[in-house]
């Protein structure tokens, strides 16, 4: 059933490389991981991403836009 | 195609494995019949006793793979997933009634390991849509809260009609209604000195999937809402819809909501 559709702009794929012990968010719910870019004009580079749900080193993420990097969500 | 001929391979492999045996028979006296009669008489008693082993793996063998198959009829080793983000989590092992009972529940990646006709059937198995749509909250009234056989019948019947309409295997539709209905980026809440603000965050794989399973689940909650389509009809109905990425399949449409509200605030 290997049937190619035609497909839409999804994202370009990154791998997580490394996810930062501390979490961040207003519940905590967000973690930080470090993404590898697998995709388009950033191919190559490691940027810092807020996520949210679980996550494990190895996964392959989604990312909307590669040009900017996220900092920390601080709490106060 | 490989969902029709799911249950055509079985008989007849059925069939093949009762035709092989005979005519190796005939050919095997013959010999034994020509050939020197001291010492050859073990022979043909242990040909025979192989022969008999061998029909009887055969017909275990099919049993078996009747056994596996999905519902019976459906296999699910030439499913394939694009997306390989999603790829690690969706599990794709052949059972004829997907369920687990539970066992690795309380484990951490639980849900790594489950099937992923049985996340469609826990998703189902809920009462109600817990959230205001069209100004009523959608209530099943512990129809649905808990019976995991009847849901898993509706889930059975659904993927009946999905093959009639389309001719596909309906796993291979779940699969991709579940890559087209799965968003990219998720917004949270922030708080700078009493005023809330969105923010852009991107989501992980496995809650990538989480979200496309649920928002299947409700769509065909909302579909048999009151209305004379049944349960099966309405997640048919919108698999179908979502696997080719019609604008008004209700999983789709929450999908291109938060991804627009995330674009906006990031």
């Amino acid at each position: 059933m290997a049937e190619e559709q035609p497909r839409q702009f999804d994202g370009y794929l990154a791998e997580i490389v490394e996810i930062q012990p501390r979490k961040t968010g207003m519940f905590g719910s967000i973690i930080q991981a470090m993404c590898k870019v697998l995709e388009g004009k950033d191919k190559g580079r490691v940027i810092r991403r807020n996520l949210s749900g679980k996550a494990k080193v190895g996964d392959m993420i989604r990312l909307g836009d590669t040009s900017r990097e996220d900092k920390p969500i601080n709490i106060k | 195609m490989s969902e029709d001929s799911g249950s055509d391979n079985v008989e007849a492999g059925k069939i093949a494995a009762e035709a092989q045996p005979l005519p190796e028979q005939e050919t095997a006296k013959e010999p034994a019949a020509e050939g020197q009669k001291e010492g050859e008489e073990a022979k043909p008693a242990a040909k025979r006793a192989e022969r008999k082993t061998v029909r009887r793996t055969a017909k275990k063998e099919n049993i078996a793979l009747a056994e596996s198959l999905l519902f019976g009829k459906y296999s699910l080793k030439d499913v394939t997933v694009n997306d390989p983000s999603l790829a690690n989590y969706i599990i794709l092992a052949q059972k004829t009634y997907p369920n687990s009972y539970g066992r690795r529940r309380n484990r951490v990646y639980y849900i790594a390991h489950v099937n992923i006709v049985e996340r469609l059937i826990n998703k189902l198995m809920r009462g109600g849509t817990g959230q205001k749509i069209g100004g009523k909250v959608i209530r099943t009234e512990g129809a649905l809260q808990g019976k995991k056989i009847k849901v898993m019948h509706v889930v059975k019947d659904a993927f009946e009609t999905v093959n009639k309409k389309t001719g596909k295997n309906p796993v291979q539709v779940l699969v991709n209604a579940l890559e087209n209905s799965a968003p990219i980026e998720d917004t949270t809440r922030i708080r700078y000195g009493g005023i809330n603000y969105n923010v852009a965050v991107g989501i992980s794989a496995a809650r990538r999937l989480d979200v496309a399973l649920r928002n299947l689940a409700l769509s065909s909650l909302i579909g048999a809402f009151k209305s004379r389509k049944s349960l099966a009809d309405a997640l048919a109905e919108e698999l179908i819809l979502a696997a080719n990425r019609d604008p008004t399949s209700y999983a789709i449409k929450k999908k291109v909501e938060l991804e627009r509200i995330a674009r906006s605030a990031r």
